[in-house]
């Protein structure tokens, strides 16, 4: 009953949920986040098991401020990720990741197998289909610039030269691109 | 039979959100009477605040000038409050013709792993140094040989091809004093040399080679100099 009910709630309304004791809201929203996570983690470090414990103090993290989350300031997707980042960059200074939250929140270790580690690679790899996915649900136009400039991380001067098109036009087609993913993504979800 | 670990993450924080929400519950419990109570005092003090200000600037005799307001005045039907319903659809809205401006930090997993993605420019008995430059950012990646593991540093393409880009290895605590200090990065074009100092006085130095270095030093040290550019460089503390 409750995951139904919740299921159909947007990213924003599950954090405000959340934040008003709602507990359940927050096991629709690690359902729904856990793939995206653990792929942007997986891109970035060498072994599944440090990328599951990134993620782990991240949905931590999630929980213990989604009291803080304003939408007026931006999407709960962004939000997330941001929190993400932040402990990435945090473990790459300490070189040790952080469970500081975790243990803050009194949450028992989890001990990974060899199973969850290719587990953890399935789901990451699950994370990064559903952006390849909406990527190619995209308008040639707009894919390619935003693989250009977003992906290859080339120049909007380059981009437009290649593309025999005005810089404007690039910028143009890649913030209309993100913005249709972006929609994509949270109807997925 | 053995739970995995995703789901035993899920359970985890499900207790932790349920934990979460009823110390909320108890909070709002335990605040709520003396939110009454501060209320009732602010709204004393703030009537004694108002009638002692309009007393204090209440005109004195008839020759006083006149008190004016700043504040505008609508007239009625000017303005409309927004109901809840419509702030929410206007916020939705609003949000919906955002462009995504973290969409890089998404399209990380769509890269090849950041292993992989690293060329190495550097390999000597002291480590490897690897970077993955693009236009906007050059990162490196600095493995140790002596005990093993890695730090990496990024920085803008700019920053770095003026300035160097390096990792400075802060402390070991188990290690015996006085302590080894390693920076590994990469210079300028045209740098041939780095060195350290400590109050000007020139205490170790370490060759470029393809634009890579790796100096390992006793402690103390305060600056670092990468061709023109100087940096204090933090005591160690550990």
């Amino acid at each position: 009953m409750f995951a139904n009910r919740f299921s159909r709630l947007a990213d924003d309304a599950l954090l405000a949920a959340v934040a008003a004791g709602q507990h359940r809201a927050f096991t629709e929203f690690y359902d729904r986040h856990l793939p995206g996570v653990l792929a942007y983690f997986r891109a970035r470090v060498e072994s599944a098991d440090v990328a599951f414990d990134l993620a782990a103090e991240t949905f931590a993290s999630v929980l213990a401020s989604a009291s803080r989350f304003d939408p007026g300031k931006g999407s709960a997707l962004g939000w997330v990720y941001a929190i993400a980042r932040n402990l990435l960059v945090d473990s790459y200074r300490r070189r040790a990741v952080s469970d500081e939250t975790r243990r803050r929140l009194r949450m028992q270790p989890v001990e990974l197998c060899d199973d969850d580690t290719a587990r953890v690679d399935s789901l990451a790899a699950i994370g990064a289909a559903q952006l390849a996915a909406a990527l190619n649900s995209l308008p040639t136009d707009q894919r390619d610039a935003i693989i250009a400039r977003v992906v290859l991380e080339h120049s909007y001067a380059e981009i437009a030269a290649t593309l025999t098109c005005s810089q404007s036009v690039v910028r143009q087609r890649v913030s209309r691109g993100l913005r249709n993913i972006r929609c994509r993504l949270e109807n997925d979800s | 039979m053995r739970r995995d670990a995703t789901r035993a993450l899920r359970r985890e924080l499900h207790k932790a959100a349920a934990r979460q929400a009823r110390l909320g519950r108890r909070r709002a419990r335990r605040v709520l009477p003396l939110a009454v109570v501060v209320m009732i005092a602010a709204s004393g003090a703030a009537v004694a605040a108002v009638g002692g200000s309009i007393l204090g600037y209440a005109p004195d005799s008839p020759d006083d000038p006149v008190l004016t307001s700043p504040t505008q005045t609508a007239a009625p039907g000017q303005f409309s409050r927004l109901s809840r319903a419509d702030l929410a659809k206007i916020r939705r809205e609003r949000q919906r013709r955002a462009p995504v401006s973290d969409a890089h930090r998404w399209f990380a997993a769509l890269r090849v792993p950041s292993s992989a993605a690293y060329d190495t420019i550097y390999r000597s008995s002291r480590g490897l140094i690897s970077a993955r430059a693009t236009d906007r950012e050059i990162c490196i990646q600095d493995r140790r040989t002596e005990h093993g593991g890695w730090s990496s540093s990024c920085a803008p393409t700019v920053v770095a091809r003026t300035y160097g880009l390096y990792v400075i290895e802060q402390c070991d605590s188990n290690a015996p004093h006085p302590q080894r200090r390693r920076i590994a990065g990469i210079a300028p074009n045209g740098v041939s040399e780095v060195r350290v100092e400590r109050q000007n006085a020139e205490q170790a130095s370490a060759p470029v080679r393809n634009n890579g270095f790796i100096l390992i030093t006793d402690e103390p040290i305060d600056t670092i100099v990468v061709g023109p550019a100087r940096r204090a460089i933090p005591p160690i503390t550990c």
